[in-house]
C-alpha cells in the first residue's frame, strides 16, 4: 500500500520535473529582432566589484553602439549571465547562452578560473568567445579556434614587471607570494620561468589560500629571506590584509609590487588606506594612457557612473566594440562569420591597437603604476611615465614624518636573525591561538553539556563580526567595548535558538543534531548574503597596525589586546563553572544529566544557559577578530568551524582548560608549519594532528574530557 | 503491493528511457543527469550512512578520487578518460580501507568529525600536489567517444549507473549484508557479542559505498569535462549527499532516490526563481524537515522487521 503511494509519488515528481523543464524556450533564428550578445561576468559573489566595473564598460559601449544606429541596422541586446563568481556557474552559463540560436557571440567571463574551462565549453559548441580580462596563459595555449583574448596574458605581466624591477628599481632578490588559484599560479609560474633570464633570483615562492584570516607567518617567512622586492599576486581582500600585516610585522623591502587585480582597483586605496601608498602594480590600462581618446573616455565614464574607471571597464568596453565591429564587417550575426571577422580585426582604440595572432591573442602592452598621494600614477615604461617612481619604498617607521625631507635614505637590509624569526613565529601563533581557543571554548561547553556538535559555530562567529562592524561603523563603538553589547545579544540569540530549535532534537539521533546545526549555519550565512551581499566590509580602528616591539619581535597591539581579552573571558568562564552554584549545576548536568534531573536541577534551563554561553563566546571571538582582520563577509566564519573542531578534539571534548591549550597548540603549530614547512600545507598540518589525536588519544591531549 | 510494483516499475522505466526524447531542451536534460547522479550518490552514501548508521561527511573525498582518476588519465596519457570509470573505483578501495581503519574505531560525532577532516585533507592534497592534479588550476578534459555537446549519451550512462546502484541497494537491504549492517547500526555491542564481525561488515559497506561514489565522480569528470578542487572536493558536496538521504528517509531504498529528485529539482527551481535566496530556502527546508519529520519523507530508518533485531539476526544466521 505505502509502496504504491511512494511510486506514484515518484512518478508525480518526475512529471513535475518534465513540466518544469519543458517551459524552456525553443526559438528559431530570426533576422529582424535585436542582435544578441551573451555576457558572462561576476555580478554577485566574491569578485562582484570587478564584475560591476566590467558591467559599466559594457553599458558604455552599448549606449554608444545603439546611439549610432546599432549594428546592421538592428539594435544590440546584451544577455547578461551572472556567474556568481563560481566556475561551474560560468560553464553552464555558456551552455545556456549557446542554446538560444540568436546569440551570436559571448564575451566573458571575469576571472581566470571561470574563463579557462568556460572557453573550452564555448569552443566545443562553436560559438565565438571574446575574453576581456582573464590573464592565465593556459587559455590561448589550448589553440581554441573560437576563442580570442583582448587583454595581455600573465606572461606579459611578468615580463614587464621583471624588466621594471631590474632596470627601474635595481632589485634582484625577489619573493613571489601568490594566491593558490588559476590567476595566482599562472602569474607566479611565469615569474619562476622568466626570472633566470632576467637575472633575478627568486628567494621565496609562497602560495596561500585566498581569504585566509592571517598572513603574519607567511610574511615572517618572507622577512627572514631578506628579499629586495615582493611580488604579490592577490585579489582585493587579500591585497588589503597583506599590506596591513606587512606594516604590522615591519616588513621593509625596497619594492612592494602587485600583479594587477587586487592591487589595481580604486577600492584597494580605500581598503588598505595608508598602507597602499608606494605600492606598485602592473596594469592593463590607465586613464592617462597615451592612446588617443583615453582621457576623454575616462572623463565621460566618470561623469556617467560617478566611479573611477579601472582597466576592467576598458577591457569590456573594447571587447563589445570588437564584437560589434566584427558583426558589421561579417554582414550577418551568424556565428562562424562573426568568428572569421573577429579573427581579422584591425582596430585602433583607447585600449591601443587590437589585432589577434594565430592563437587568438591580442598583443597588448602593459604599464606599471605606483600609488602616490593616494592615486595610481603611471611610472613605467619610460615613454608613458607621468612621474618618476618613489623608490626604494620608505621604511614603515619613517612614513608620515616630515613629508618632503628629500628622498628616503638607502635602507639597511632589515634581515632578522633565526632566533628572532622563531620568536616571531611563536608569538603570532600564540596570539592567533588565543582566538581559536575562545571559539573552541564555546563549542566545547555546548558539547560537554548537551552532547551536540554545533556545526553552526563558525556562522555564529560571523554574526558577532557583523554586529561589531555595524556598532563600530554607525555608532562608533570600539570593537573591544562592543563586547559589552555583543556578548549579551549573542547570549540571547543562543538561548532563543536552543529553546526553539535545538531543544527538539536533543533526544534525537546525533545525525539529526548535526544536520539541524548545519541547517542553521546555511540559513545564517545566506541571510547575511541577502542582507549584506557577498562583498566584504572593512573597518579601520585608530590603533589598526600599531605594534609593540620586544627583542626584535614585532607584535600587533590589537592582536595582543584580543589575546588578553580572550584569556580574561576564559578565566571568567572557568571561575563561573567552578565556583558558582549555576556553574556547579552545569557541571552536574554535563556529568550525568539524569542524576542531575533527579536531584532537582532544571535541566532545560541549564541547557539553554549553556547554549547561550557557547554562542556568546563565539560572538565575543567575532568581536575580537574585527580589529585584527579588518573585514567581514558572509562566509568569514567558515574556516573557524573546522578549526574549532580541531581545538576541541585536541583539548578533549567538553574541557574548558583543554580548549585553551588546544587553541594555542593549534595556533603555534600552524604558524610553525607555515614558516618552516609550507604555507600551502598549513591547514593540512592541522588536519593531520586532528586525525592523529582522534584515533590515538580521543580523550584529548590533557586526557580528561567533559566540563 | 507486488501488483502495484508490477505496474509502476515498468511505467517508471519507460518514462526514464524515453525522457531525453520528450525533453529535448539541453537544460532539462542537464537537470535530469544531475538528478540521476545524485540518486547514485545518495544511494551509495546510504549503504554506509543509512544501513550501517555511520554518518560520513567525507564522501566528497571518494567522489574526488574518481573524478581526478579520469582527469589525470586524460591529462597524462592518450587513453580515454572513460577508463576512470574502472580506475576510480579501484584506486578508491585502498583509500577507503585506510579511512575505515582510522575512523571505524571512533563512535558518533567523533567518527563524523574524522570524516570531515579526511575530506578536507583530500581537498588540500589536490590543491597542493600541482604536478599531478594541476592544483587550483584544475584539469580541462578533452571529450572522448562522445562530442561533449550532445547530452543524450551521458544521460543513458548515468541512468545505467543509478539503476544499478538502486538495485544493489535493494538487494543489500533484503539480504544478509543488510541485516548485519542494521544490527550494527542499532546496537553495535550486542551485534558484536553474538559473533558478528562488525568492523568487517562496516568496511564492506564503506568499500561498496566509496566505490560507487568514485564511479559517479569519474562519470562527472567525463560529463563536465573539467575538475578542480573547489568543484569536486568541497565539504558542501559531502553535506549535500547526506542531506538528500536524510530528507528522503535514511536507511530505506527509496529515501535517497526521493531525496535526490526533490532536492536537485527544488534547488534548480530556487536557483532560477529566487536567485540569491535559494540556499536560504534550502536551509530553512532542512531545519523544518529535521524538526517536524525527523524520519524523512519515506518514514526512514526501517527497523529490522520482527520483535528484536537480535532475534531476527539469529534466525538469519541459522538459515545460513
Amino acid at each position: 500500500m505505502s509502496l504504491t503511494f511512494k511510486l506514484r509519488y515518484l512518478l508525480l515528481v518526475a512529471l513535475v520535473c518534465a513540466a518544469t523543464a519543458c517551459r524552456h524556450r525553443e526559438a528559431a533564428p530570426d533576422d529582424t529582432g535585436p542582435i544578441r550578445i551573451g555576457i558572462i561576468t561576476s555580478l554577485t559573489g566574491t569578485e562582484s566589484r570587478f564584475g560591476i566595473a566590467q558591467r559599466y564598460g559594457y553599458e558604455m559601449a552599448l549606449a554608444e553602439i545603439n546611439g549610432s544606429g546599432g549594428v546592421l541596422g538592428r539594435p544590440v541586446e546584451l544577455v547578461y549571465q551572472d556567474d556568481t563568481s563560481k566556475v561551474e556557474v560560468a560553464m553552464s552559463a555558456v551552455e545556456d547562452l549557446v542554446e538560444d540560436p540568436r546569440t551570436c557571440a559571448i564575451i566573458g567571463a571575469y576571472s581566470s578560473s571561470a574563463t579557462f574551462p568556460s572557453a573550452a565549453v564555448a569552443n566545443r559548441h562553436r560559438i565565438p568567445m571574446v575574453v576581456p580580462s582573464a590573464v592565465t596563459d593556459e587559455i590561448t595555449r589550448q589553440g581554441y579556434p573560437w576563442v580570442f583574448r583582448v587583454c595581455a596574458p600573465a606572461s606579459v605581466y611578468v615580463r614587464e614587471m621583471l624588466r621594471f624591477l631590474t632596470e627601474g628599481a635595481r632589485a634582484r632578490r625577489l619573493a613571489v607570494v601568490y594566491e593558490n588559484t588559476q590567476f595566482g599560479s599562472s602569474v607566479a609560474k611565469a615569474a619562476l620561468e622568466q626570472a633566470p633570464g632576467a637575472g633575478i633570483e627568486i628567494v621565496s615562492f609562497e602560495a596561500y589560500d585566498p581569504g585566509s584570516p592571517d598572513y603574519t607567518p607567511l610574511l615572517t617567512r618572507i622577512k627572514s629571506e631578506n628579499a629586495e622586492a615582493i611580488f604579490f599576486v592577490s585579489y582585493l581582500a587579500d591585497a588589503t590584509l597583506l599590506m596591513r600585516q606587512s606594516k604590522e610585522i615591519d616588513l621593509n623591502p625596497k619594492v612592494f609590487a602587485g600583479g594587477g587585480a587586487g592591487f589595481s582597483l580604486p577600492d584597494f586605496l580605500r581598503g588598505a588606506s595608508d598602507t597602499a601608498e608606494y605600492t606598485i602594480s602592473v596594469t592593463q590600462w590607465t586613464p592617462d594612457a597615451l592612446w588617443t581618446g583615453s582621457r576623454e573616455w575616462s572623463a565621460a565614464f566618470r561623469s556617467r557612473f560617478n566611479y573611477d574607471p579601472s582597466y576592467h571597464s576598458v577591457q569590456t568596453y573594447i571587447s563589445l566594440k570588437i564584437v560589434a565591429d566584427a558583426i558589421a564587417r561579417a554582414g550577418s550575426p551568424e556565428r562562424a562569420a562573426v568568428r572569421d571577422a573577429i579573427k581579422a580585426t584591425e582596430m585602433d582604440s583607447i585600449f591601443g591597437p587590437v589585432r589577434f595572432d594565430e592563437k587568438g591573442q591580442n598583443d597588448h602592452p602593459v604599464a606599471i603604476t605606483q600609488v602616490l598621494g593616494g592615486r595610481f600614477v603611471t611610472i613605467w615604461p619610460q615613454g608613458a611615465a607621468i612621474q618618476a617612481p618613489t623608490l626604494p619604498t620608505p621604511l614603515w617607521s619613517e612614513r608620515g614624518r616630515a613629508a618632503g625631507s628629500g628622498a628616503p635614505e638607502a635602507q639597511p637590509a632589515a634581515a632578522i636573525t633565526s632566533a628572532q624569526k622563531f620568536l616571531q613565529t611563536m608569538a603570532s601563533g600564540t596570539l592567533t591561538g588565543g582566538i581559536y581557543a575562545l571559539i573552541g571554548i564555546g563549542l566545547t561547553i555546548i558539547f560537554g553539556v548537551m552532547r551536540v556538535v554545533n556545526f553552526a559555530h563558525g556562522a555564529l562567529v560571523m554574526v558577532g563580526m557583523y554586529a561589531t562592524y555595524f556598532l563600530f561603523t554607525y555608532l562608533g563603538v570600539d570593537p573591544f567595548l562592543s563586547l559589552v553589547v555583543v556578548m549579551p545579544a549573542m547570549f540571547a540569540l543562543g538561548v532563543a535558538l536552543e529553546k526553539t530549535l535545538i531543544q527538539s532534537v536533543l533526544k534525537a539521533p546525533e545525525r539529526n543534531q548535526v544536520l539541524l546545526t548545519e541547517g542553521i549555519s546555511i540559513v545564517l550565512i545566506n541571510t547575511a548574503l541577502l542582507l549584506f551581499t557577498a562583498n566584504y566590509l572593512t573597518m579601520t580602528t585608530s590603533y589598526a597596525g600599531k605594534t609593540a616591539r620586544f627583542w626584535g619581535v614585532s607584535v600587533s597591539l590589537p592582536q595582543l589586546g584580543a589575546f588578553a581579552v580572550a584569556l580574561v573571558i576564559t578565566a571568567i568562564l572557568y571561575l563561573f563553572l567552578m565556583k558558582t552554584d549555576t556553574g556547579r549545576r552545569i557541571r552536574a548536568t554535563a556529568q550525568d544529566g539524569e542524576a542531575a534531573h533527579i536531584l532537582g536541577i532544571n535541566i532545560r534551563r541549564v541547557q539553554a544557559l549553556t547554549f547561550g554561553l557557547g554562542v556568546a563566546a563565539a560572538g565575543a571571538a567575532g568581536s575580537l577578530l574585527m580589529p585584527i582582520y579588518y573585514r567581514v563577509e558572509p562566509t568569514a566564519g567558515v574556516p573557524f568551524s573546522l578549526k574549532a573542531f580541531i581545538v576541541v578534539v585536541l583539548g578533549g571534548m567538553g574541557s574548558v582548560t583543554g580548549a585553551l591549550v588546544g587553541g594555542i597548540v593549534l595556533g603555534v603549530t600552524e604558524s610553525l608549519g607555515a614558516v618552516y614547512i609550507s604555507t600551502g600545507y598549513k591547514d593540512a598540518i592541522g588536519c593531520v594532528i586532528f586525525l592523529l589525536i582522534l584515533t590515538l588519544k580521543p580523550s584529548g591531549l590533557l586526557g580528561r574530557s567533559r566540563v | 503491493m507486488k501488483k502495484a510494483l508490477k505496474i509502476s516499475l515498468p511505467l517508471l522505466a519507460v518514462f526514464l528511457l524515453a525522457a531525453p526524447f520528450v525533453l529535448q531542451a539541453r537544460y532539462a536534460q542537464h537537470v535530469l543527469i544531475l538528478i540521476l547522479l545524485y540518486v547514485a550518490l545518495g544511494s551509495a552514501w546510504n549503504i554506509l550512512g543509512g544501513f550501517a548508521g555511520q554518518l560520513s561527511l567525507g564522501h566528497a573525498a571518494f567522489f574526488g578520487v574518481g573524478a581526478y582518476s579520469s582527469a589525470i588519465i586524460a591529462s597524462k596519457s592518450t587513453l580515454s578518460p572513460w577508463l576512470g570509470l574502472v580506475v576510480g573505483p579501484v584506486v578508491v578501495l585502498p583509500v577507503a580501507l585506510v579511512v575505515g581503519w582510522a575512523c571505524f574505531r571512533l563512535r558518533g560525532p567523533y567518527f563524523t568529525l574524522a570524516t570531515i577532516a579526511i575530506g578536507e585533507m583530500a581537498r588540500l592534497v589536490a590543491l597542493n600536489w600541482r604536478d599531478v592534479t594541476g592544483g587550483a588550476v584544475g584539469i580541462v578534459i578533452r571529450p572522448s567517444v562522445f562530442s561533449g555537446t550532445d547530452k543524450v549519451p551521458y544521460y543513458y550512462i548515468i541512468l545505467a549507473i543509478a539503476a544499478v546502484t538502486v538495485t544493489l541497494c535493494y538487494r543489500i537491504s533484503r539480504g544478509k549484508l543488510g541485516y548485519f549492517l542494521m544490527a550494527v547500526r542499532e546496537d553495535e555491542a550486542t551485534a558484536e557479542s553474538i559473533g558478528i564481525d562488525t568492523s568487517g561488515y562496516k568496511l564492506r559497506a564503506l568499500a561498496i559505498s566509496a566505490g560507487i561514489t568514485a564511479l559517479a565522480g569519474a562519470f562527472y569528470a567525463n560529463y563536465f569535462l573539467f575538475v578542480d578542487p573547489a568543484i569536486v572536493l568541497p565539504l558542501a558536496l559531502s553535506v549535500e549527499i547526506v542531506l538528500m538521504s536524510i530528507i528522503g528517509g535514511l536507511g530505506t531504498v527509496s529515501g535517497p532516490v526521493l531525496g535526490a529528485v526533490l532536492l536537485k529539482l527544488s534547488s534548480e527551481i530556487f536557483r532560477n526563481y529566487f536567485k540569491d535566496a535559494s540556499l536560504l530556502i534550502y536551509g530553512t527546508l532542512l531545519i523544518i524537515v529535521i524538526i517536524f519529520i525527523p524520519g524523512g519523507l519515506t518514514g526512514g530508518l526501517k527497523k529490522l522487521p520482527g520483535l528484536r533485531p537480535v532475534r531476527r539476526l539469529r534466525a538469519a544466521l541459522a538459515r545460513r
